[in-house]
């Protein structure tokens, strides 16, 4: 997994960053809500110059979803 | 020419005050350092249950006339902006006409807009005044977004407040333009990403308008309540609103260098900071009153402004860069000199 990604998600969630892998999940339990969602559209337009949107990145279920959303999108 | 400008501005927020202390006695779960930190938002001044955005727009222009008396028989036309009327119909301005004392020989409009409502009905201020149709033209903005805000919902319920703001559109000869050509825009496809779905004709109220329904960050609202996709706002703001700020600024042959201050829709810190870190706008040049009123809507950029005037210590004028955004999608945008 990217690290540029995980150290957003890290931020986001304030997560110690090795906990973050592929398969981490985006979930209310782990602090995924509406604020966390608008943080990382406004990182990944920072660290990758890519517009997301934002209801796209909502649907992500887990960490390697929202990479590949990146990847999709660069 | 005959050119409109800006005379005067006076703006009335209601008593009760909502902390952010009272946001978490209301709901102790919230986490309300956080959003602080994010939405900058530290009160908002709410309306009483029998208070509503007429009666705020009363206190607003008879607050303005005590303060300008001498204009007040000078008033020949009224545009009232609000999205919380008393009634479908009569339209709210012949209500505020009245109960204000003034002439009946004025024009006297509602207008439907948000965030962008300000700069809209300055641009039909300005129209109005540049072709001779009117010469004095009192523009109230006033909003009690409250009313529509589920007390559970910490998505609108952290960022609104409700305010009323009353503005001078007078007029002088000159050559130059204190108000520039006004930028509009529209994107009704988003419509439905910052909306009260029941209530008027297309949902009018039923059984079903008061289910409650909870969303994934534990919001609780229902169908008669104001819903919003923040999501969704944010992008549109964050794609759409750094290049309307460039046309704005090269529609009037300007640069940033140019605009002494950068008033801006007063949406919430989050999405002030984006947009100027985009478009590299330096601190000094931002306006920023969040902080005290919330998101007020239609009034964050009157206010704004009477904020700034109250701080110049002289008579120069100063050039100013105003852009709304929102709900409709809706926006728009103008350089004013005041």
């Amino acid at each position: 997994m990217d690290d540029k990604l995980k150290k957003i998600l890290s931020e986001v969630l304030e997560i110690d960053e090795a906990k973050i892998d592929k398969s981490y999940e985006l979930d209310a339990e782990n602090n995924w809500d509406s604020l966390a969602v608008l943080s990382v559209i406004s990182m990944i337009d920072d660290e990758y110059s890519i517009e997301l949107d934002g209801d796209d990145i909502a649907l992500c279920e887990t960490a390697s979803e929202l990479q590949d959303l990146i990847i999709a999108n660069s | 020419m005959i050119r409109a400008y800006i005379k005067a501005i006076e703006y009335f927020v209601p008593p009760k005050k909502l902390t952010n202390k009272d946001l978490i006695s209301d709901n102790p779960s919230w986490d309300v350092e956080k959003i602080y930190d994010k939405t900058g938002i530290a009160n908002r001044y709410i309306a009483d249950d029998n208070v509503t955005a007429v009666d705020l727009a009363i206190s607003a222009g008879k607050h303005f006339f005590t303060k300008h008396s001498n204009d007040k028989n000078k008033i020949d036309y009224l545009i009232f902006c609000t999205q919380s009327p008393d009634y479908f119909l009569p339209t709210s301005a012949c209500i505020i006409q009245n109960a204000l004392g003034l002439n009946s020989n004025l024009g006297a409009i509602d207008v439907n807009q948000g965030c962008s409502g300000f700069v809209y009905s300055l641009s039909l201020a300005k129209g109005l005044i540049e072709t001779s149709q009117a010469t004095n033209v009192l523009i109230i903005t006033s909003e009690t977004y409250s009313k529509y805000i589920n007390k559970k919902d910490k998505s609108v319920r952290t960022l609104f407040g409700d305010g009323a703001a009353c503005s001078l559109i007078s007029n002088l000869e000159s050559r130059n333009e204190q108000i520039s050509k006004v930028t509009h825009g529209t994107d009704g496809s988003g419509a439905d990403h910052l909306i009260v779905p029941h209530g008027a004709h297309r949902h009018p109220l039923d059984e079903s308008s008061n289910v409650l329904y909870e969303d994934k960050s534990s919001n609780l609202r229902s169908p008669s309540d104001l819903y919003m996709n923040g999501n969704a706002i944010y992008t549109f703001t964050m794609k759409k609103i750094p290049i309307i700020f460039n046309e704005i600024l090269e529609s009037n042959n300007m640069t940033l260098n140019d605009i002494d201050l950068v008033v801006f829709h007063q949406a919430n810190k989050f999405i002030l900071d984006t947009i100027q870190k985009k478009l590299q706008i330096p601190e000094e040049k931002m306006h920023r009153s969040y902080e005290e009123y919330g998101n007020t809507v239609s009034s964050t950029i009157p206010i704004g402004l009477k904020l700034e005037m109250d701080k110049k210590k002289n008579s120069a004028k100063k050039i100013y860069l105003i852009l709304g955004f929102g709900v409709g999608l809706s926006w728009a945008g103008a350089i004013i000199k005041l």
